[in-house]
């Protein structure tokens, strides 16, 4: 048992040290649409993987994601955008004190972004954690929306409908790869720990798990805070890459996109998030082509702009009635599956040989 | 602010609200007999209004031929999301709701492929774009249609549920489902019905809406079923008298929030969603405290 | 207790390789591409292609669909520069700022295009134009006018106006030929350009006026709103001379219909999203009067270049040419005009051509300033008898 844990872990640090080293490399050699496709790749898994946190392993359906990643998203860019920058974005209502000067690096813009999207994570879980299905979703949707309206309704600290343009694109692929790695270990040793435990207790079975003494508010609370602090992250970043954010970029629509991530790859699965991340990225791309314009048997026809996102709905739907569990279910990527498989493999292939 | 301007507000507030009020009952009888939250209802809505529209540009048909093949389409493909895409999910909350959600995007994305989304007039009566002047008040022949209309649909409505064995039964599942099932009322009949009258109010509440605001595109439903929902709540999502008080009172109450505080208007929604939360944290039940359906998690 | 000192270990790794990589300066794209060009700059590729990045899908989509018509037909007027045949490569940005800047980068890598087109509207032109620039590929918004969007970006032009032009233009037109002394504003405040609009409209009416106070008021609404019988209602008691409402045609549309039921009779005026041919098929009647900036008329513009438009336009789509693919189909001409110039797709080349432009477009003499907005007039057209008829034109 020791050693078998011994060897993951070595592994999963090797794993980690691989992976960096080729986000470095990445940085150099991709080209800048490929790594923008892995940047995307990498924040839609923070945010799938928290939205499992919260809905796969805790059962709470929350859908505020866009409203905490708002939070993130302007925490960071507003932190760190150039003053003179800033004087250019706000042409309508100047910015007020603290906000017209400061400039801080990434870092800590990143990391008081995903803490003051944990504080509002905290204040929606105050009073919607009480509640339980149907009303927690509208509670937290409700929220999400109300976050995205003051933003439009307060100009001189986020330059209402405007937004902001000329943040600084400090992220780079190590960032978002790091963060990811980040999120993923602290959502994994979570899950495992008897928190998690006490987490999947809660949803299978709230009065159950009250009943053997676990406190649900507390711990749904756990689950949510440290959810929203990595949504705020994950805004952060993306505002990192895009440079101009507005407040129209954190409609809904991006709250269902994480949702229909984390049905294609599985709720209860951080692995599966992360796949189905990497999968919807590609597939947005993959799909222009049964948008554009194409000759076909001799017939020009226009392009029908509009496929992709019907094509989605449509494996959506299919996912919930066919395929409810996802790519993975609750299956989890591990060092000793991998082994098993190999090892199977390696033994089958002796078989083979044998005769 | 003289009468005059008061009455103004309120000639256009009783006509909103009863909008709403049309709308809102669509997600509260499907609340009330499955449990779910509709999130395609919107879209119902708008396929009737942009079927209406579609059939009088493209084949020069009357607006009351257009809008009845509308309104039959309209319910049957309700009957259809429900048989295709809800029943399989009955028992599972939070997929349903899902469900709903990629039902909805499907509606308006398939709508937005074929159809383009450029917003295009919405053929109705000339009648309707009449206006009587009372002195310094405007009175629109819409909203007096919209009101004469919306009586007459609740009045059918509470005949309907009140009278008719069909709605007797649809009370009974949403009060205690396996019961009624043992008294011999057969599920899948009674949510089917309840399908056809709630596409049958979006319809109407889509021609209604349509004819005030004239023009139609494939998101067309989405903001009006998003604030006939936050009413549908307030009033007791679940219950067919909360649905029309809580719509009726939202529409009622944005139309004074800009009338008496002009200033606060661009927090009108966030208004509408803290309403929306406090009702469910400390008044689940709504207006009319409708008993909290039990959790089928 | 292994555990969780190997656990600590990974943590630590973990914040090492974060603060190591923040360390680093942020490595600027490889200027390995550009090397090659210089050296042998005859080489031309077999088919120039040309992006356009559009809001095909989305609440944009009108206006998208617009330009897309706009630039095809000035694509099959110019299907050729340099003895190349030009290729256009669309892509749908789904009104979202992400999308936007995928699409654009998409453009630049896997289609590896010379230069785009696009986008109309501005928040989506800004998210595009943050990647072209640093891919330093020239780019042209059709029809953007938010002044952030060319700001501060070297590779960035519009063919059109920008909306402190524009606002001016409608205020000037609002004080000198209405003779307007009272104004309210109404707007859509979720959208960045009927904001921005409704600012600089404000500040050249305060200046024209030379009357602190003639702005009575602001009434907003949000996107998908269809009420405004409240607003319009107090806008009646304050009892301007003219309310600029510069919003999205539907929504315009939907406002002219109830100021007419409730009896205002003040002038309403709007910006170029108002220009759009269902705002008279939706308003009818009540759109009678109603006026707007406009980019475009066929009035407003007689030469040549403007006749070979509007007449190749009714004649590829049967209807009417509409604002926005004007702007387009300018913006293609100029672009292709700059390459021809430049004679290079190297990007710097065009770059420097197109800041050279002086070309006779549908829109007149056509020129950039030094801020790399277009030099055009801004006709006032009024719906007169259910037809957009033109007033006058604003030069710069």
């Amino acid at each position: 048992m020791n050693k078998s844990l011994k060897i993951s872990t070595i592994l999963s640090i090797f794993a980690v040290l691989l992976i960096l080293a080729g986000s470095v490399l990445g940085e150099k050699y991709l080209d800048a649409f490929q790594i923008r496709l892995l940047n995307m790749w990498c924040i839609y898994a923070i945010m799938v993987v928290s939205f499992n946190l919260v809905y796969g392993f805790t059962g709470q359906f929350s859908l505020a994601h866009a409203g905490l990643a708002a939070i993130g998203a302007y925490t960071v860019s507003l932190l760190t955008m150039a003053p003179d920058n800033k004087q250019l974005s706000f042409f309508i209502t100047p910015p007020i004190w603290p906000i017209s000067v400061v400039q801080w690096p990434l870092l800590p813009s990143l990391i008081l972004g995903g803490l003051l999207a944990a504080f509002v994570g905290y204040l929606i879980g105050a009073p919607a954690l009480r509640l339980h299905g149907d009303y927690l979703l509208i509670v937290t949707f409700g929220f999400s929306e109300i976050i995205r309206l003051l933003l439009t309704n307060m100009p001189s600290v986020c330059n209402g409908a405007i937004g902001l343009k000329g943040i600084p694109g400090y992220a780079n692929l190590t960032w978002m790869v790091s963060s990811l790695i980040v999120c993923i270990f602290v959502t994994k040793r979570l899950i495992d720990s008897s928190y998690g435990r006490a987490l999947k207790c809660i949803r299978e079975d709230e009065i159950a798990a009250e009943a053997v003494g676990v406190n649900l508010f507390r711990h749904k609370m756990l689950a949510l805070v440290v959810s929203s602090f990595f949504v705020g992250i994950a805004g952060g970043l993306f505002s990192n890459i895009l440079g101009t954010i507005d407040p129209n970029t954190f409609r809904p629509y991006l709250t269902y996109a994480v949702v229909t991530m984390a049905v294609l790859g599985g709720v209860r699965s951080l692995t599966g998030g992360v796949i189905a991340a990497a999968i919807y990225t590609a597939m947005s791309e993959v799909l222009r082509g049964i948008e554009a314009p194409r000759l076909f048997f001799n017939l020009q026809f226009d392009g029908l702009p509009g496929l992709r996102t019907l094509a989605f709905a449509i494996m959506l739907l299919l996912l919930i009635l066919f395929a409810r569990g996802g790519l993975m279910g609750s299956k989890e990527f591990s060092w000793g599956g991998v082994i098993s498989f190999f090892q199977e493999r390696f033994n089958r292939r002796k078989q083979e040989d044998k005769p | 602010m003289d009468i005059s301007q008061i009455l103004q507000y309120l000639i256009n507030g009783v006509a909103l609200g009863s909008l709403y009020a049309l709308i809102a009952i669509g997600y509260t009888i499907i609340y009330g007999v499955v449990g779910l939250i509709n999130m395609a209802h919107g879209d119902f809505f708008m396929v009737a209004a942009f079927l209406t529209m579609w059939g009088v540009l493209q084949y020069n048909l009357p607006w009351y031929v257009a809008f009845a093949i509308a309104a039959i389409i309209t319910v049957l493909l309700g009957l259809l999301v429900e048989k295709v895409a809800y029943k399989p999910l009955r028992e599972q909350k939070t997929s349903s709701f899902i469900g709903a959600i990629s039902v909805s995007f499907l509606i308006q994305n398939f709508f937005v492929v074929v159809f383009t989304s450029r917003s295009k007039p919405f053929p109705h009566p000339a009648i309707l774009d009449q206006v009587l002047n009372f002195g310094k008040v405007a009175l629109p022949v819409v909203n007096i249609a919209i009101v004469l209309v919306s009586a007459i649909l609740f009045l059918a409505l509470f005949y309907i549920i009140t009278k008719t064995k069909m709605g007797r039964a649809m009370r009974a599942i949403s009060k205690d489902l396996e019961a009624s099932q043992l008294m011999g009322v057969d599920p899948n009949k009674i949510i089917a019905f309840a399908f056809i009258l709630s596409t049958s109010f979006a319809a109407i509440g889509a021609f209604m809406y349509c004819s005030k605001f004239p023009y139609v595109d494939p998101f067309t439903g989405v903001v009006p079923g998003l604030k006939a929902f936050i009413g549908a709540v307030m009033g007791g999502i679940g219950s067919i008298p909360g649905a029309m008080v809580g719509g009726f009172l939202l529409g009622l109450g944005e139309i004074m929030l800009v009338a008496f505080f002009p200033e606060l208007t661009s927090f009108r929604d966030i208004f509408a969603y803290v309403i929306l939360i406090l009702f469910l944290l400390f008044r689940p039940g709504g207006i009319f405290n409708v008993k909290v359906r039990e959790e089928k998690v | 207790m292994i555990k969780k000192n190997i656990v600590f270990v990974i943590t630590l790794l973990v914040i090492a390789s974060f603060i190591l990589t923040a360390c680093q300066p942020a490595p600027v794209p490889a200027p390995a591409e550009q090397k090659p060009a210089e050296q042998k700059p005859a080489a031309l590729p077999d088919v120039i292609k040309i992006g356009v990045n559009e809001t095909m899908t989305g609440w944009g989509a009108p206006y998208g669909d617009m330009t897309w018509k706009g630039i095809q037909l000035a694509h099959e007027t110019k299907p050729e520069v340099l003895g190349k045949k030009v290729e256009l490569v669309l892509v749908d940005n789904k009104s979202e700022k992400s999308e936007s800047a995928t699409a654009a980068q998409r453009l630049v890598e896997v289609e590896k295009v010379v230069a785009v087109i696009g986008v109309n509207s501005s928040s989506m032109a800004m998210a595009q134009n943050e990647v072209l620039d640093k891919a330093k590929i020239p780019s042209i918004g059709p029809a953007c006018t938010n002044p952030l969007v060319t700001q501060g970006k070297p590779y960035a032009f519009r063919a059109a106006f920008i909306d402190p032009f524009q606002g001016a233009a409608g205020a000037k037109f609002a004080v000198e030929e209405l003779k307007a002394k009272k104004a309210v504003l109404l707007v859509d405040i979720t959208l960045d350009y009927c904001v921005g609009l409704a600012n600089y409209f404000r500040q050249n009416f305060i200046k024209l006026t030379g009357d602190e106070k003639s702005v009575l008021g602001l009434f907003s609404f949000q996107t998908g709103d269809r009420d405004f019988t409240a607003q319009l209602t107090a806008i009646k008691n304050l009892n301007p001379d003219i309310v600029f409402a510069p919003n999205e045609y539907a929504e315009e549309a939907a406002i002219l219909q109830q100021a007419k039921q409730l009896g205002i009779t003040a002038k309403f005026l709007a910006g170029d999203s108002a220009d759009v041919p269902e705002l008279v098929q939706i308003g009818k009647e009540n759109a009678e009067g109603f006026m707007y900036t406009a980019q475009f008329h066929p009035d407003a513009y007689t030469h040549a270049e403007a006749k070979t438009f509007v007449e190749g336009f009714r004649k590829k789509y049967n209807i009417e040419p509409e604002t926005f693919s004007v702007t387009g189909y300018d913006a293609y001409l100029i672009l292709i005009d700059a390459i021809s110039r430049a004679g290079s797709v190297q990007p710097d080349a065009i770059r420097d051509a197109l800041i050279k432009t002086d070309l006779m477009t549908a829109r007149g003499q056509f020129k950039f300033d030094e801020g790399h907005n277009g030099v055009v007039g801004c006709p006032v057209i009024e719906i007169k008898g259910g037809k957009k008829t033109w007033k006058y034109t604003v030069n710069p």
